[in-house]
């Protein structure tokens, strides 16, 4: 096995090379998701962005990693996930309780290009899957029982009835695996055939064979401890469309007899459209969708992945670090910064002093942050506030002749709730690190696992180098923005290259982040602590999902297709049916890497309204400034 | 060394941030474990980062370390034995055998497309079965050709050497008898020499002189078995300069003149002019080869002298190339890449230290 300098660099659970690594760096918390009552009986659908963990979270159910867990079930690394695995049924104290098949539906779309009936690619696409279970099924037996071969595996014929499958030889475990890699060959020698396929005999299956193949069958070939098998379907949005509605349709109505999860990204406006009309959520599957959505479970994620962090840490090679937020400064260095904070607070006080000359309804105001007493840095943040303040009551219209002095009760209203908008101006203003601390590290993972891997690993990097140095590998503020913001804007500059419609994309990206930066730039910080988003009505989102009522409008067929690859590129996060006193809401969030690329804050909830035909001009020509620094689009 | 020491050594020589060395760090050891660490002439126990740590350390003021290490970065060509290998196996499908099909085509009037037809004609068959393949000297990779071609290739149809002994002509003589042949056939009509490198050309084409003189010869061992004047010869170098092509071109053409057929020079990668270190990208980096500082006139020696130049500064016959090989870096590449390993005093390291192949006397002082 390669060396492993920066075990943050093993991203893809594909990647990672052998069983025990993986087992190693797999969080038990991960698990979390899964209610135990349910998974192995209803119809799992695991949706998530890319990299949100999802095949990560199938392999561990097959056959060699349950294999090395139970061996591995007595180590430090591997205690808790063996026992939660156990919590949920998976395995025991004899080995393995469950038989996972993983598949992988990327080329069954070939399937549905055939020159052939509809029904029959049907049954074909039916036929591959149950020939690719079937051996999937006989292999993991293998594995499970430390086989050669299957010779000595027998099955008993009064309970295994194949024959409305078109098997006829004997039962014995060998036969059937040859069986069902002629089948296998078959579909695929009819996907790379020149022929006319009408003319020629193809294999044809009328229903998944896993219901067929169950609890018992499993339990009559094999004498190790397995009693249920698991089908697993990965990247399930590869499908086409008509595949997924056919799959989804005979998977929810065969209910609670055989476990089946399907993985897939989220891809588009309405990744719901392929779940058949009368199917029921709760009843008919069960839809695990970014397990660890901050509006569900606010602290899951960010315990899920410390726990990946630390496992990462505790692979690399240097045992002083030993675990990741010991390589995160989390505050700034008093003494290097103090001046800056105190400066700071000097120009901010003459600019106010400028601004309310003359005003004696401040004076009380102006005197409490006089002789406020503290460390400069809560100083600072004392009088931005202050400045918001005083700017939102010169907002406001003059409802009496004179001025009354405003008391500290006024000031002290709603201070707080103003203190993360006042850091993120004094951020901007002054230069001062914001995007540091491993708390902040996580919510710019944006609930993905993949994004907090990626970040967290170009922080790692310049730890290991310090400890490679052997200087205080402790990674300063400064530093973790300085990589941030340089690993964000590098990905940035190259977005236009690797997503399809890049230049549209960025265009719309652009739109939104300069959008927000005006808006959270406002002296009287309304959207604090600022704007991260935007949306768009509920009507409108459905104007765009609906093909015919976009009439052929190329500007609205182009701005549904741009959301959808940010949606699926996890460029944005989209939350439909936000309701507000105004109506509901699609409100569409940025990844927050590009809110640290338009040095925006980081919490949700800040968002503004726009049009369909304001986006269609940001992505056809831009956000354009005015004179005077507003924005506007062209008309 | 332990790696280790060595990028903290590499870090302390270049005087990098910790920002610097997390930037470079990882590049530097991405090629030393994607190539450069398959060097075979290090000392034992030396890997490519303590090499390059060494060799910068040497250079001072900051700014010409600085240019040293850009160098490596961004000019350095290294051929790895796994690229090496695969130009050796391309050598008979996508030369040799084009060749031979173009020949069978005008010979019967077929269109040189209908490669398949033509592999099945027996003129073909016996085409190929009259084809020597000769190394130009022991880097040549025979032993890969051979391994690549079996069942194509008969094994007297490929020898390690070019100058053959009698007993040697002799065996392979007797199995050109044996093969079927008719007697006036029973000759190679096509010679094809390989060799793994050539940067000048002048080395190569020495050795086509001496194989052409053989041949003319009619007492010598070779012209036992091909006759000069029914014979094509080919000179196929894995990798070479466009200089040493049109050089040995030049050769075959002022070797046999008035003999027909002739042959080529045929490269497998070609290496442009725009590789050689020369031009304004290379000004700075050029300042440091040709100051004396970094160099040592001890190993110029009299293959050196043969190649026309004063000193061995740009390397055999100036050819200034930057150019290193998995087994050995060959003297036509700057002297600040290979300065000898094994040289008794030698002031200067090179980063990827050559063991000589041509040594004179001279050179142990």
């Amino acid at each position: 096995m390669n060396e492993i300098r920066n075990p943050f660099r093993l991203r893809a659970s594909e990647n990672i090379e052998t069983d025990e690594m993986f087992i190693r760096l797999f969080s038990p918390k991960a698990l979390d998701a899964l209610q135990k009552d349910d998974i192995w009986i209803k119809l799992q659908i695991i949706r998530s962005t890319p990299g949100g963990g999802k095949t990560s979270l199938l392999r561990l159910f097959t056959p060699h990693s349950l294999k090395t867990v139970y061996e591995q079930r007595n180590q430090p690394f591997c205690e808790k996930l063996f026992s939660d695995l156990k919590n949920i049924g998976a395995i025991d104290d004899n080995g393995p309780l469950v038989l996972g098949v993983y598949l992988n539906a990327k080329d069954f779309w070939m399937l549905d290009e055939l020159a052939i009936e509809d029904v029959k690619k049907q049954r074909l696409l039916l036929s591959l899957i149950n020939s690719r279970f079937l051996i999937g099924i006989l292999k993991g037996i293998k594995v499970l029982n430390r086989l050669q071969d299957l010779s000595f595996v027998a099955v008993e014929d009064n309970k295994l009835d194949l024959s409305s499958y078109g098997y006829s030889l004997t039962l014995d475990a060998n036969s059937l695996l040859k069986w069902a890699k002629n089948i296998e060959k078959e579909v695929l020698d009819a996907l790379d055939s020149f022929e006319f396929l009408e003319k020629i005999s193809l294999p044809g299956h009328n229903s998944l064979i896993l219901d067929t193949i169950n609890d018992n069958f499993v339990l009559q070939i094999n004498e190790c401890s397995i009693n249920k098998v698991l089908l697993m379907l990965d990247d399930v949005h590869l499908l086409t469309q008509h595949q997924r509605r056919f799959l989804f349709g005979i998977l929810t109505a065969t209910r609670d007899k055989s476990a089946v999860w399907l993985a897939e990204r989220i891809e588009n406006l309405d990744p719901n459209e392929i779940i058949p009309q009368g199917s029921k959520e709760g009843r008919d599957y069960i839809l695990i969708e970014d397990c660890w959505r901050a509006s569900k479970k606010p602290s899951s994620f960010k315990d899920v992945v410390e726990d990946i962090a630390n496992r990462r840490v505790e692979v690399s090679r240097f045992d002083q670090i030993t675990s990741y937020s010991g390589c995160l400064q989390e505050a700034l260095d008093d003494s290097e910064w103090n001046k800056v904070f105190i400066n700071a607070r000097e120009k901010i006080k003459q600019r106010l002093y400028q601004r309310i000359t003359h005003k004696i309804k401040y004076d009380e105001w102006i005197e409490e942050r006089e002789e406020k007493q503290g460390k400069p840095y809560d100083l600072l943040i004392a009088w931005r506030t202050l400045e918001i303040k005083i700017e939102r009551d010169l907002e406001k219209k003059q409802t009496v002749l004179f001025d009354e002095v405003l008391g500290i009760g006024k000031l002290e209203e709603k201070e707080a709730t103003l203190r993360s908008a006042a850091e993120i101006l004094i951020s901007r203003e002054f230069g001062v690190p914001y995007y540091y601390g491993f708390s902040r590290i996580v919510k710019i993972a944006f609930d993905n696992l993949e994004q907090f891997l990626w970040i967290a690993g170009e922080i790692f990097q310049e730890a290991l180098t310090a400890a490679l140095m052997k200087k205080n590998y402790k990674v300063s503020p400064e530093s973790q923005q300085r990589i941030l913001t340089q690993a964000i804007r590098s990905r940035w500059d190259k977005l236009h290259l690797e997503i399809r419609f890049g230049a549209e994309i960025r265009r719309f990206l652009d739109g939104i982040g300069r959008f927000a930066q005006r808006e959270t730039d406002r002296p009287t910080a309304p959207y604090k602590p600022g704007v991260t988003g935007i949306a768009i009505s509920m009507e409108d989102r459905t104007r765009l999902i609906d093909s015919d009522r976009l009439n052929e409008n190329k500007d609205l067929i182009m701005l549904k297709k741009i959301i959808s690859l940010c949606i699926s590129n996890n460029l944005v996060k989209v939350i439909p049916n936000y309701k507000d006193k105004a109506g509901l809401w699609m409100v569409i969030y940025l990844n927050r890497l590009l809110c640290v690329h338009f040095g925006l804050p980081l919490q949700y909830g800040g968002w503004k309204e726009k049009s369909l035909q304001e986006l269609c001009s940001w992505i056809s020509a831009g956000i354009i400034e005015q004179k005077g620094g507003g924005l506007s689009h062209v008309p | 060394m332990k790696e280790e020491l060595a990028e903290r050594l590499l870090a302390t020589v270049m005087d990098w941030s910790i920002e610097e060395v997390t930037r470079e760090q990882p590049l530097v050891r991405a090629m030393a474990s994607l190539k450069y660490d398959e060097y075979e002439q290090f000392e034992p126990g030396m890997r490519f980062i303590e090499s390059l740590a060494l060799w910068l350390k040497q250079f001072t003021p900051e700014s010409e370390r600085e240019c040293a290490y850009r160098f490596m970065k961004e000019r350095l060509v290294f051929f790895s034995e796994a690229e090496i290998a695969h130009f050796v196996s391309m050598v008979f499908p996508d030369f040799v055998n084009p060749i031979l099909i173009r020949i069978i085509a005008d010979e019967l009037g077929i269109s040189k497309w209908k490669a398949s037809m033509i592999k099945k004609t027996p003129e073909y068959t016996k085409l190929l079965r009259r084809c020597l393949f000769l190394g130009l000297s022991d880097s040549a990779h025979i032993d890969i050709f051979r391994r690549s071609n079996v069942g194509e290739l008969k094994h007297d149809q490929i020898l390690q050497v070019y100058e053959l002994d009698s007993e040697k002509a002799k065996n392979i003589k007797e199995k050109l008898k044996e093969s079927g042949l008719d007697e006036k056939e029973q000759y190679f009509k096509m010679i094809f020499l390989l060799d793994d490198f050539s940067g000048s050309g002048y080395t190569c084409s020495e050795k086509i002189k001496v194989l052409f003189n053989k041949l003319k010869n009619p007492d010598s061992e070779i012209s036992t078995i091909a006759k000069i004047e029914d014979v094509y010869i080919y000179v196929i170098i894995y990798i070479a300069t466009e200089t040493a092509i049109a050089h040995i071109k030049r050769t075959i053409d002022d070797t046999s003149p008035g003999i027909t057929p002739l042959g080529d020079a045929l490269p497998v990668q070609l290496l442009s002019e725009i590789t050689k270190i020369q031009g304004p990208q290379d000004e700075e980096f050029l300042r440091l080869v040709n100051n004396d500082k970094y160099y040592d006139h001890k190993v110029f020696d009299e293959h050196f002298r043969s190649g026309g130049k004063q000193d061995a500064k740009l390397g055999y016959a100036g050819c200034s190339l930057p150019v290193v090989l998995s087994h050995n870096c060959p003297n036509d590449s700057v002297f600040l890449l290979w300065a000898y390993r094994d040289l008794k005093n030698l002031r200067i390291k090179g980063l990827f230290p050559r063991v000589p192949r041509h040594w004179s006397e001279e050179s142990d002082e």
